[in-house]
């Protein structure tokens, strides 16, 4: 089984249960599945639930201390593994920040993730909300609160829906874990490699340096991508800082043929005296040399 | 523990050849045992195990304990609380061992039984 096929399959089950409203009522289709959802707040920090079978009736257990965004997370999750037929394989602990932290994981998790994504933010409903409304940090606040779904569930949704050249990248300790491309960036050739740091003076950059919870700045897109097609864009970035994980979410909004104003310091932060813009005439009187 | 573990401990704890087994089993092969006993077969039917269990004189815990080893291997330590713990009732752990878990798994015998407690709670009036 392929990302595809779990997202197709997460389509037919959002159809079966007529789903068209945000945000999704997970647990009507966790009980349409035969399962009971429980909440228990004797699960540790490492445990986000379980499932078991008792006198044949199926249990979904989800810790009642997560954030209720994801005990969703955690219901669909399960459904998929029900759903996808796919054996639960996690690792020996699945500590709380699972969901935000990049590490690697099973196959069958990730797909299991794919799935409960498509589920709680169905592409019907992003889509068009991804014309509607600008790839910001006040967007993703609004859609976090009407789907009750992660800020990085919901950003990267709004990416993959998006029409615009868009991009939502993901770093930790000041490199890049992860990063969503929208469609139309991809095929206009502009790719971001994961495991490099963060370009200098990003708003990411910016944000960690300063200590602060959010930054914007625009600069060339070429800062952020090596691909040759980045060299006709300028970005506009707006970043969140969550200093507890030091992790930095850029949301990335590429332009085409704007020309951003060089930057003061080079790569190595030292200055740069910019030459000025050339005209077509000298810049001193020939006259009287 | 695994199914082919389970059926070598039955088959020492009471001397049965497998020839023995054979005709206590009725139409079970000696042959088709041996390789169930070597774990080289798969899942055996609901009524093989229940001949293959009387065969073996397996206790009523044993031969619950027995079935689910038909479907997946239990964890060690688990399997000690089954075998020993005959004040928790059989209803109670096998929630448990078949539980998928979404993060930490009990380890030891004491973090199963806190785990059969817990779940047990969930479900008291």
């Amino acid at each position: 089984m392929d990302e595809n096929s779990a997202i197709s399959r997460a389509r037919q089950l959002l159809a079966r249960y007529e789903i068209k409203i945000s945000p999704v009522d997970v647990l009507r289709i966790a009980e349409g599945e035969g399962y009971v959802v429980r909440e228990s707040d004797k699960l540790g920090d490492k445990q986000a639930g379980q499932t078991f079978t008792k006198a044949g009736q199926r249990y979904i257990i989800v810790n009642g201390n997560n954030h209720p965004h994801r005990r969703r997370f955690t219901i669909m999750h399960e459904v998929a593994h029900h759903v996808l037929g796919l054996p639960s394989v996690h690792g020996s602990d699945v500590p709380s920040d699972e969901l935000e932290r990049f590490r690697s994981r099973p196959p069958e998790e990730v797909l299991c993730d794919v799935f409960a994504a498509e589920c709680l933010i169905p592409w019907q409903l992003i889509r068009p909300l991804s014309d509607e409304h600008d790839f910001s940090i006040d967007t993703i606040t609004m859609l976090v609160d009407r789907f009750h779904a992660s800020r990085l569930c919901v950003a990267s949704r709004f990416a993959r829906a998006s029409a615009s050249r868009l991009a939502y990248v993901v770093a930790e300790e000041g490199r890049i874990k992860y990063s969503v491309a929208s469609r139309s960036l991809r095929d206009a050739g502009v790719f971001i490699r994961t495991g490099v740091t963060l370009p200098l003076r990003s708003a990411a950059d910016q944000a960690i340096r300063a200590g602060r919870n959010t930054a914007i700045a625009d600069m060339d897109a070429s800062e952020w991508s090596h691909s040759d097609a980045a060299d006709r864009f300028s970005v506009h970035e707006e970043a969140i800082y969550q200093s507890a994980w030091g992790q930095t979410l850029s949301l990335l909004t590429f332009e085409e043929g704007v020309s951003m104003p060089r930057s003061n310091l080079d790569r190595n932060g030292e200055s740069e005296e910019l030459l000025p813009e050339l005209t077509g005439y000298l810049s001193w009187d020939k006259t009287k040399r | 523990m695994d199914l082919a573990t389970f059926i070598a401990r039955a088959r020492d704890r009471k001397d049965l050849s497998f020839r023995v087994l054979e005709k206590r089993a009725e139409d079970l092969s000696h042959a088709y045992i041996w390789r169930l006993a070597k774990g080289e077969h798969g899942a055996p039917s609901a009524a093989t195990v229940h001949k293959l269990g009387a065969a073996l004189e397996l206790t009523e815990r044993q031969q619950r304990i027995f079935e689910l080893l038909t479907k997946a291997p239990i964890d060690d330590a688990l399997y000690q609380v089954m075998e020993s713990r005959m004040d928790i009732a059989w209803d109670d752990i096998e929630p448990v061992a078949t539980m998928s878990f979404r993060g930490a798994r009990p380890t030891t015998e004491q973090d199963w039984v806190r785990l059969i407690e817990t779940t047990r709670d969930l479900f008291a009036p």
